[in-house]
């Protein structure tokens, strides 16, 4: 899958949307609740969310891989556990600032 | 990513929370997604190369921002207080360009050679017509925004943000919808200057409204503060200076300010002894950063 930074992604089973941060520096295999995602605009397969795969992904969450150095952002939530490469991608923590603006 | 995404993600996610404007009547983060893709319909269809805006702070300055980066075109406000040869020159560096130019302006900047002139009511009128954006790739490192410097010391230079530097800033530092329902920013820095498009990104992200002043005048800052239920504002110390006048005049306070934010310039101590003494429960921040660096870096 060619994850290039700025290209967004649909799950092909539930609602789940992304957009790449930042690009993986190898091929990897990114999916959503076990399918693989598609490029955004892309029908979905209609297929049904892989067992244990099926918690919530919520809109506004970052999920980040230090081994691929990917980083994504959910642009909208549903359900459908993201994995990299079969492997449960961690949620990276905010660091909220005192905000200036 | 594109810097529009942050509205998107908003209008998706709080699409009947007001973006712009009074609580009655203002706009929604859905109407504003959808003005700016008209817009950037509009901007795809003229083929012009970058939108200059030549206004104080009106709705049309985050419709136009968030045009421009739907259709993958620099957003360039320029200082409306240049004199009338300077602005010309930075103009026409911007060219092939449409500007967006407050009504009494259009006069200033006529016959500069691929340079379209549109007043702001124009500019709305193309916000309104239905359009759709043809959605092409918009690549990270694209440019999305344009600042001159203030040219102190010799021409004035162009600092360029691009998609990634702007929204690497907004989705580490903000949550996503992490404001209130009830937050409302009071902005009254002018539109060529960082705070005020940093201010659009952060306050459409975090789902917070936004209500412009188009230009900083005292009475009328505590008068709408009040009456618009404000909870956050940004200000110069000069600005904070007349405000806590006018307070100290009106023998009142701000019940609903909770966030005042301050930079752009030193602080004098007895100007913000005096704020803390007259607003104690507002928590106060000085930031300081860079135009080139996306905004704040320190705190």
């Amino acid at each position: 899958m060619d994850l290039k930074a700025g290209s967004r992604w649909t799950s092909a089973v539930s609602d789940v949307e992304v957009v790449v941060v930042k690009a993986p520096e190898s091929d990897v295999s990114l999916k959503s609740g076990g399918h693989e995602m598609l490029p955004l605009g892309t029908e979905g397969t209609g297929g049904a969310i892989e067992a244990g795969l099926d918690g919530d992904v919520p809109i506004g969450k970052r999920y980040a891989d230090d081994v691929s150095g990917v980083e994504l952002l959910v642009t909208k939530g549903g359900q459908g556990i993201l994995t990299l490469n079969d492997v449960v991608l961690e949620l990276k923590s905010a660091k909220p600032l005192p905000s200036s603006d | 990513m594109n810097l529009a995404l942050l509205l998107e993600m908003t209008a998706g996610g709080a699409p009947d929370r007001v973006a712009i404007g009074s609580l009655n009547g203002g706009i929604t983060f859905a109407q504003l997604l959808e003005k700016a893709q008209r817009a950037a319909a509009y901007l795809e269809a003229s083929e012009t190369e970058r939108v200059v805006m030549l206004d104080v702070n009106s709705e049309a300055l985050p419709i136009a921002l968030f045009a421009a980066g739907i259709a993958g075109i620099p957003f360039v406000p320029v200082n409306y207080r240049l004199a009338d040869d300077r602005l010309r020159q930075i103009l026409a560096r911007t060219v092939p360009a449409v500007s967006v130019t407050a009504e009494d302006s259009t006069s200033r900047i006529q016959g500069i050679e691929g340079l379209e002139v549109m007043t702001r009511a124009e500019f709305l009128d193309k916000a309104e017509h239905p359009g759709v954006p043809s959605g092409r790739f918009v690549a990270p490192e694209e440019i999305a925004i344009v600042l001159f410097t203030s040219g102190t010391s010799g021409d004035p230079k162009a600092a360029l943000l691009r998609h990634e530097h702007v929204t690497a800033y907004i989705v580490s530092s903000v949550e996503f919808l992490g404001s209130d329902e009830d937050e409302a920013a009071l902005v009254s820095v002018p539109p060529y200057h960082i705070a005020g498009i940093s201010a659009i990104l952060s306050s459409a992200y975090s789902g917070r409204r936004i209500v412009y002043l188009p230009q900083f005048e005292p009475a009328i800052w505590v008068d709408t503060a009040r009456e618009e239920s404000i909870t956050h504002a940004m200000v110069v110390p000069t600005m904070l200076d007349r405000i806590l006048k006018e307070l100290e005049a009106q023998n009142s306070t701000l019940p609903n300010l909770r966030h005042l934010s301050y930079g752009g310039g030193r602080m004098p101590i007895p100007v913000i002894e005096r704020a803390m003494k007259l607003l104690p429960n507002i928590g106060f921040v000085n930031a300081y950063g860079l135009t080139e660096t996306s905004s704040t870096v320190v705190f």
